[in-house]
């Protein structure tokens, strides 16, 4: 049985635990809380996005041309932006996202190249037989214009060139702030978006055209995408790293009270033993 | 006096929500007028100052995007937008030193890349003419 100093170190040792868990999981709230606003942010101007391309994909009907929304007849590789976050201590979120990985490659059954964003997942593809196609780094100080471009820029490029027939964007999507489930979307070919009707084409103005415009809209829409992946990313993580550390400090709370209860305990058996002592000493005598 | 709704939305957020008489914006094929009851239709922008008359008169600089006009209202979907209060000279500068290297670069541009580069051109200028 450990002696009351032991359990004392332990308890002490325990709150200093906990002090940090509760820390990060405020930080984290304030983190989140951000993320959330960047996501909400972004939804009005994604969502006309995705209005205007349906509306000129409508417009134009079959005479719709654009590279990015070609259906390639075979699929033999498949470049899969793959997103996790930075750190751990985020329970089970990086973790979800490569068996994800590997679960659509069996699934899918062809060669994958992979374009890591996030530096846990950019670590399980370097150590394992994944083919890697470029590394985007961290995701943190990901969300810029400049960043979602190249990115955006780097997966088009890869898929016009041929050298893949398919992107797939693999991450966790922001359900809600307990929820975060792996998710891989195809990102191109940009997949049929909800095609308004609205007016007749004849009653709308299209500068410069109906198909310089959606040459315009296609790689926009595309760009929209990946930043809307990258900051639901962010918010996953905050939330999940929120969550796993209140998990920790009630856990700490709960580790507390136990050692708290066997200290009493411990100090009880000490006075017992004490006074049986003093006892059997007087009672000698 | 009619009036028409002027929205201008960039990826980080909506940068105006205002009542405007008439909307002045930097079309791709040139400066664009729009009064309420204009024409339905979807206008390519490039870079430069969209100007509204009414009792908020005011100018945001934007770096290309692309308008939704309808009858009752005008929505710019903006790759960036800035009210010219807020505009940034020092970054207007940058944009125009790291274009200035891109070309010493002779880097490869499609036409889209050409489009951007323009527009981030003509938002820098307009920024630093003030």
């Amino acid at each position: 049985m450990p002696s009351l100093k032991d359990i004392r170190k332990r308890i002490s040792s325990v709150n200093n635990t906990k002090k940090i868990t509760r820390a990060m999981k405020l930080v984290s709230t304030a983190k989140l809380k951000r993320a959330q606003d960047a996501m909400g942010a972004l939804k009005p101007y994604a969502g006309k996005y995705r209005e205007m391309l349906g509306s000129l994909v409508g417009q134009l009907g079959g005479d719709a041309a654009h590279p990015l929304l070609e259906q390639r007849a075979e699929v033999r590789r498949i470049a899969v932006f793959v997103l996790t976050s930075d750190r751990g201590m985020c329970g089970g979120f990086n973790g979800q996202i490569q068996k994800a990985l590997i679960r659509l490659r069996r699934e899918r059954g062809v060669e994958l190249v992979v374009y890591p964003l996030g530096k846990r997942i950019a670590k399980f593809v370097e150590k394992s037989d994944f083919e890697l196609g470029e590394a985007f780094g961290e995701i943190t100080p990901a969300a810029t214009t400049e960043t979602v471009r190249h990115i955006t820029d780097t997966l088009v490029a890869a898929f016009l060139s041929g050298a893949v027939d398919e992107v797939v964007v693999l991450s966790n999507e922001f359900r809600s702030v307990i929820e975060q489930a792996a998710v891989a979307r195809t990102l191109l070919p940009v997949a049929a978006v909800e095609q308004s009707g609205g007016e007749a084409a004849g009653d709308l103005i299209y500068e410069p055209g109906q198909q310089s415009l959606l040459a315009y809209v296609v790689p926009r829409y595309v760009e929209v995408q990946v930043r809307q992946a990258i900051l639901e990313s962010i918010a996953g993580e905050h939330a999940a790293r929120m969550n796993a550390m209140n998990n920790a400090t009630d856990n700490a709370t709960e580790m507390i009270r136990a050692l708290t209860l066997q200290a009493n305990r411990a100090r009880q058996a000490a006075i017992t033993k004490e006074l049986m002592e003093i006892i059997g000493g007087a009672e000698a005598l | 006096m009619a009036e028409l709704r002027l929205e201008i939305v960039t990826p980080t957020g909506r940068v105006l929500d205002v009542m405007a008489g008439e909307v002045r914006a930097p079309g791709a094929a040139g400066e664009l007028g729009i009064l309420p009851q204009h024409r339905p239709g979807l206008i390519k922008l490039s870079g430069g100052a969209v100007a509204w008359t009414g009792a908020a008169a005011g100018e945001v600089l934007i770096r290309g995007g692309i308008a939704e006009i309808r009858p009752d209202g005008v929505l710019i979907l903006a790759d960036q937008a800035v009210r010219r209060a807020d505009a940034d000279r020092a970054e207007a500068q940058a944009i125009l030193d790291a274009q200035a290297v891109a070309m010493a670069a002779e880097t490869y541009l499609d036409d889209d890349h050409i489009f951007g580069f323009a527009s981030s051109r003509a938002y820098a200028e307009t920024i630093l003419k003030g």
